[in-house]
């Protein structure tokens, strides 16, 4: 959290999920190079197997980055891959430069033509892949030099979001650069069935993960007797220590926590990357953000010193059971008294 | 994520979802249309 500027602030589980990550990638690309002049049909130099076997990599990470946030939404327990999910970027980043690399140093090592230049102007097909292959390149390069706490502070989470999402034009560009490249190549018919089987696993998780969400955001609660005041649920249906996530008409989502016979209400969106607060739960007395583990006070919506990030809070009332859930948010930070239960 | 970017991530993938199948079918429409490329061969240099 954001109480001084560390470079990168390591934790026990970070260097775990690094190790494992790198361990991985080192295994991968050692069984590439090791195993794939057995299965190919034609024999290919040192050079040509570093440079699949980083480009692969770089492929598979990036599905694998694309794919930890459906499944973390469809299962919890993917939720630990979704911690350090930056550093699974820079790797994927990483390899595709060292992709990059070695393309240059085999195809352009001996052109009286500079390498870069050579490979703006040659283009051995009808459809273009080594023009997808530098767009791809330009964006993973574009995100991992933004994967970072402070890129994230200074352009908002909001902006930051939205610079992230261009990994999909990334991963369109990375699928083009591979169909019009690699799978014209004689004998490229098992990268053909990776490629297809990565493709259809990836859209199957996203689209059904979006589908389960979009009847959620449907679910927009009713109005109150009252003006303004929306009726959230019955109280009863939370359990300690966890939400009732809510959505108002027209506005962001709600979170109504109960802790200790007490209800309090605060945004639904984590200060840090705008995570899902409803669904993580009050652990030590704080609302914990199920991605990174923020905190957050149930009483005022603010970061327990030294840290300082805060969110907006609500007001409640009990009606016979029934929550009632004022829709207009109050300042980050702002102190409301949490509901007492009967 | 705030529903905007619920939006956006939502179109981004049904994009994904009719881009990708066009993308493979291009591919293997261009395979069919053209000669099978040899894999290249280090040459030496002179």
């Amino acid at each position: 959290m954001s109480h001084r500027f560390v470079p990168v602030g390591w934790t026990r589980s970070k260097i775990l999920y690094d190790a494992a990550l790198l361990g991985g990638v080192a295994a991968y690309l050692v069984a590439y190079v090791r195993l794939a002049p057995l299965l190919g049909a034609t024999p290919l130099d040192d050079q040509s197997l570093r440079m699949r076997a980083f480009g692969s990599g770089a492929f598979l990470l990036l599905t694998l980055a694309l794919a930890i946030g459906p499944l973390a939404r469809l299962d919890p327990r993917f939720l630990p891959l979704l911690y350090n999910r930056r550093h699974l970027g820079v790797v994927t980043c990483l390899l595709a430069l060292a992709h990059a690399a070695e393309v240059l140093g085999w195809h352009f090592a001996f052109s009286p033509t500079p390498g870069a230049v050579a490979l703006l102007t040659t283009e051995p097909g009808a459809l273009p892949f080594i023009a997808f292959g530098l767009l791809a390149l330009c964006v993973l390069i574009l995100l991992a030099a933004t994967s970072h706490d402070f890129w994230l502070a200074f352009l908002g989470p909001g902006l930051w979001k939205g610079l992230h999402q261009l990994i999909y034009l990334a991963y369109a560009a990375v699928v083009a650069h591979l169909a019009f490249g690699r799978l014209q190549d004689p004998g490229a018919l098992p990268l053909a069935l990776l490629l297809g089987l990565a493709v259809c696993a990836l859209l199957a998780l996203h689209l059904i993960a979006a589908s389960r969400e979009a009847r959620v955001d449907a679910d927009i609660a009713p109005p109150a007797p009252v003006a303004p005041w929306l009726i959230a649920g019955r109280a009863a249906a939370i359990p300690e220590g966890r939400a009732l996530v809510v959505r108002p008409p027209g506005g962001e989502k709600v979170a109504i926590f109960r802790h200790e016979g007490r209800l309090s209400a605060v945004s639904h969106l984590c200060a840090h990357q705008h995570g899902p607060l409803g669904e993580g739960q009050v652990l030590d007395g704080c609302i914990t953000c199920p991605w990174h583990g923020y905190q957050y006070r149930l009483e005022d919506g603010r970061s327990p010193p030294p840290f300082t990030e805060r969110i907006a809070t609500y007001r409640l009332r009990l009606v016979g059971g029934w929550i009632w859930l004022d829709p207009r948010a109050n300042p980050p930070g702002t102190h409301v008294p949490a509901l007492v239960l009967p | 994520m705030r529903l905007r970017h619920r939006r956006v991530h939502l179109l981004a993938w049904r994009a994904l979802l009719v881009l990708l199948p066009l993308i493979l079918g291009a591919a293997l429409w261009q395979r069919a249309a053209a000669p099978a490329r040899e894999v290249p061969v280090r040459i030496a240099p002179p």
